[in-house]
């Protein structure tokens, strides 16, 4: 077999340094093979964007991480500044959740797409806008080549998206990260980007790390959903067991607790919060990180760490209806 | 309790009048809680934003606690919004920055309520106990309370003047599921609690069907059908109404991968059925009139081809 396209191994990211240094995502591990989609879910400030930037390189100079990032067979942490930021800008595309944020105002979107492919695909002027202007056809923009020639603003919301997409994938990454794409959209539009995004990783045979809070999106994109709370993955099973018997396969506590707050539709069906928030790194506790908000906490969970075995991080994993 | 006819709301824009709200008749219930579903421009908040008095009405009426208010002057009005309150999507926007929460749920009563600070202040503390906010939150200004706490604080705000009915546009769409649960949860209490009637706008229709007990599905500013969430989700008689349930994405359900849609231009608004355009069974008729609301089933339908 071969490798797998992402491995992450001991990953750490933090902020801070002496008495102040904090630690938020703590040993994570995950792998990704070629062509494979999973996702990265759980409730928002438990760490899913620090761990995508600190695959991509993208986190704030203030933040320092350690451990193993190995893409496509190659060590991160051995190459040079220069060849890792050309390793980056080739193989890895990156979605971000706030379409506006992420394209420059004062270039056409066409510019923003060609720029892309000049620099990181060594493409001359006009092969990068005649390949721009291909990429936004394929990303579902009509009449592209007259809209390759107009400012972000002047698109709709799924549209600037569809740009950031197409940006996203100009250079063939062999790996696409998309934080939370459609949380900035409406229903519809969500839908339409999740099933773009999906179709592309299945074209262009991409590894996918898609990241989100919302379980309700994993449904048609991935093959894996990993679960992660307060910096760690607690969960880690195969998409269909969130499905099977309505979430039977879940075992952890807290992706059965996110099941059963997802709407489902059924009118008059109960619809359960999770009390509380996650906890702060500040005060990550010794023991089970869920515990303040797990109906099935007792002592056992919250004397040590909790280790991930076979794919669940709980001392009394369950299974059966979630709800 | 609320009864909208014919409304229309209409913006003056640099390319001329835009019609967002296009004549809905809406006959809300007391005590009841009114999904109103529909894709993102469609005129959702137009419609309840309108329905308070909050945008310039360009034709129709409406009528609130019995009486017309569509022209009402101002002292009319203020009375009547005090019995209607509005909680928004980003409650860091609909708060300001520099007040603290207290502050900010006090503020009602001050400028309505005239009477002792004390009173005042034991009142707000006490709304906000009861959207479960612990009082060492009411000193804090909204950047440090999370996305849920300050969504509390703004639900303890709309409560101040015991309102009949409350506008929720989007009020848990930014929201973890987790903490959306949770917030449901309270509105549903308050309701039965203070017989609240809800006017509930959300983008996400599974979302609608489970906690509503009415539903309107709105296309192109006008609703296309009005029924219970046991009839819309699972025997939806408009296209469009089919379209978005199927395209609606569920944490319980596998879905199939689907072909991502090509977005297409649409024309100018024309005569006909405003749906047609992306509809799968649009025929010769449909091109003509646009179809009115009629009762089919327990509920209405704007459709000439009902499924
Ligand atoms: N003040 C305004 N001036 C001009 N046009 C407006 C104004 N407010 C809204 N519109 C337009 O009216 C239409 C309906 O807008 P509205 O905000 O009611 O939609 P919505 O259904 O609430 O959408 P969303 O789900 O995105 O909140 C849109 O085309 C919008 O651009
Ligand atoms: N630039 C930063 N400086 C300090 N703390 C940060 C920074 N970015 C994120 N954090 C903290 O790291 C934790 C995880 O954040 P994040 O990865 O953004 O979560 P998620 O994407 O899951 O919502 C949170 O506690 C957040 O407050
Ligand atoms: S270890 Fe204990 S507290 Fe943690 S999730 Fe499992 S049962 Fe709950
Ligand atoms: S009236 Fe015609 S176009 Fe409109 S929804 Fe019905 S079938 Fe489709
Ligand atoms: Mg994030
Ligand atoms: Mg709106």
């Amino acid at each position: 077999m071969s490798a797998p396209r992402l491995t992450v191994e001991g990953l750490q990211v933090g902020f801070g340094d002496g008495a102040s240094r904090q630690r938020i995502i703590d040993g994570l591990d995950l792998r990704i093979e070629d062509g494979e989609a999973v996702a990265l879910v759980g409730e928002s400030g438990c760490g899913k964007s620090l761990t995508a930037r600190a695959i991509a390189g993208l986190l704030p100079p203030h933040a320092w991480t350690e451990g193993r990032v190995v893409l496509g067979g190659l060590d991160l942490n051995t190459l040079p500044p220069a060849r890792l930021r050309a390793l980056r800008g080739e193989e890895i595309g990156f979605i971000f959740q706030d379409p506006i944020s992420a394209l420059n105002p004062l270039f056409t979107v066409g510019e923003q797409i060609a720029e892309r492919l000049r620099w990181h695909g060594g493409l001359g002027r006009r092969a990068a806008w005649a390949r721009a202007v291909a990429l936004m056809e394929e990303v579902g923009i009509p009449d592209a080549a007259a809209r390759a020639r107009v400012y972000p603003h002047q698109l709709s919301g799924g549209m600037r998206q569809r740009i950031v997409i197409a940006i996203a994938i100009a250079c063939d990454p062999s790996l696409l990260i998309a934080d939370e794409p459609t949380t900035a959209l409406d229903v519809t539009t969500q839908a339409q980007i999740m099933a773009l995004i999906a179709a592309s990783q299945r074209a262009r045979r991409m590894a996918l790390l898609l990241i989100t809070h919302d379980l309700a999106l994993v449904a048609q994109a991935v093959d894996r959903v990993l679960v992660m709370y307060a910096g760690q993955i607690v969960e880690a099973l195969d998409v269909e067991a969130l499905y099977g018997e309505s979430g039977a396969g879940a075992k952890h506590p807290y992706t059965r607790a996110l099941l059963c707050a997802s709407p489902s539709g059924v009118p008059g069906a109960p619809l359960k919060g999770i009390p509380g928030a996650v906890v702060t790194p500040a005060r990550y506790p010794v023991g089970c990180r869920f515990a303040d908000r797990c109906r099935w906490a007792d002592d056992d969970c919250r004397r040590a760490p909790i280790p991930l075995v076979d794919g669940v991080r709980c001392e009394a994993p369950d299974g059966g209806a979630p709800c | 309790m609320l009864s909208l006819k014919g409304l229309r709301v209409r913006y003056e824009t640099p390319r001329g009048p835009f019609e967002a709200v296009r004549g809905v008749d809406l006959e809300i219930e007391a005590g009841a809680f009114f999904g109103l579903v529909g894709e993102s421009g469609c005129g959702k908040s137009s419609l309840g934003r309108a329905a308070l008095r909050l945008e310039p009405i360009a034709g129709g009426q409406i009528i609130a606690f019995g009486e017309d208010i569509t022209h009402a002057p101002p002292r009319r009005l203020r009375a009547f919004r005090q019995r209607a309150a509005m909680i928004f999507q980003d409650p860091y926007a609909s708060f300001n920055p520099r007040r603290t929460i207290l502050d900010a749920v006090m503020e009602p009563l001050r400028l309505h309520r005239p009477g002792p600070a004390a009173a005042q202040r034991d009142a707000a503390r006490a709304l906000l106990a009861r959207v479960g906010l612990s009082p060492e939150l009411e000193a804090r200004r909204p950047h440090a309370l999370s996305g849920g706490q300050l969504q509390r604080a703004a639900i303890a705000r709309a409560l101040a003047l015991e309102p009949a009915l409350i506008v929720a546009d989007e009020a848990v769409s930014a929201l973890d599921v987790s903490v959306q649960a949770e917030i449901v949860q309270l509105l549903k209490a308050l309701r039965a609690e203070r017989g609240l009637t809800y006017l509930f706008i959300a983008h996400n229709l599974h979302l609608v069907a489970q906690i509503c007990d009415r539903v309107g599905v709105m296309y192109a500013g006008a609703l296309v059908e009005v029924a219970a969430p046991e009839e819309i989700f699972t025997r939806p008689r408009h296209p469009y109404t089919r379209a978005l349930i199927d395209a609606a994405p569920s944490a319980h359900r596998r879905a199939q991968p689907v072909t991502p849609p090509r977005l297409v231009d649409l024309g100018p608004a024309s005569s006909g059925c405003a749906f047609a355009p992306r509809c799968p069974q649009a025929h010769a008729a449909c091109l003509r009139d646009a179809p009115a609301l009629a009762a089919r089933g327990g509920g209405l339908v704007a459709c000439y081809t009902p499924l």
